[in-house]
């Protein structure tokens, strides 16, 4: 799993922040917006679900999406892989990833 | 305030917001908090705004691939015609706002076609005119 320091952390959380202060007001959010909260979200997210959601919007934008976001979200979401359910989010993981890819 | 009521079902959804532009605004951060607040008359919304693509959390299996769309045709089956649903996303392709509408909501948007707050105006003039 790739080495995530205290920095980088403060930064996407800095990065969420403003996304979601901008989804609450009178401003548009735009695809990059949303791509870049989602990749800082792969790396403070602590619940799984939390992060095959972000792949997922990612997947959705993938056109815009990189190789080196989806290889992060595969490492990281494997790093934490649960026993139950695992089935059924292989299955998701791989169909977003494929998108990605 | 207005008497129009929102649940916002967004996980980048404020907890704490309470009104927006003269609306009551109730928020939900997964589908499951949503069910809790209106199966438990916590909320009794006018209308839902549910994001597609937003966290399940422990509502319904199995894991959705656009978990926004299965609540919204849940809302239908489960609560029939009580309030109007409306889909966001920060993608929405024609497709998807079609299958957004067969799901059961009355219309769908991007998130870059129209801030939150417009969103609010377009609700508070659907039901101005009656809508």
């Amino acid at each position: 799993m790739p080495f995530i320091g205290g920095r980088e952390t403060k930064r996407a959380r800095v990065i969420i922040e403003a996304y979601r202060a901008r989804l609450a007001s009178d401003q548009r959010v735009s695809a990059d917006d949303a791509i870049s909260c989602h990749e800082a979200n792969l790396i403070v997210a602590k619940d799984l679900e939390n992060r095959v959601r972000s792949i997922q919007t990612l997947a959705t934008l993938r056109s815009r999406a990189t190789l080196p976001t989806a290889v992060h979200a595969l490492v990281t979401v494997s790093a934490t892989w649960p026993t139950s359910d695992s089935v059924d989010l292989a299955w998701m993981l791989a169909d977003a990833l494929r998108d990605v890819l | 305030m207005s008497d129009i009521e929102v649940l916002w079902l967004d996980d980048d959804s404020p907890k704490s917001i309470k009104a927006i532009d003269g609306v009551r605004v109730v928020t939900a951060q997964t589908c499951e908090q949503a069910e809790a607040l209106l199966s438990s008359g916590k909320a009794k919304p006018d209308w839902i705004v549910v994001d597609l693509i937003v966290p399940q959390g422990n509502w319904g299996k199995p894991f959705r691939r656009i978990p926004g769309l299965h609540y919204i045709k849940h809302l239908r089956n489960e609560y029939g015609n009580r309030f109007r649903i409306l889909a966001l996303s920060i993608v929405m392709t024609p497709e998807m706002k079609q299958m957004s509408i067969e799901a059961g909501a009355v219309d769908a948007y991007a998130k870059d076609s129209t801030s939150w707050v417009g969103l609010i105006r377009d609700l508070r003039g659907r039901a101005a005119h009656g809508d």
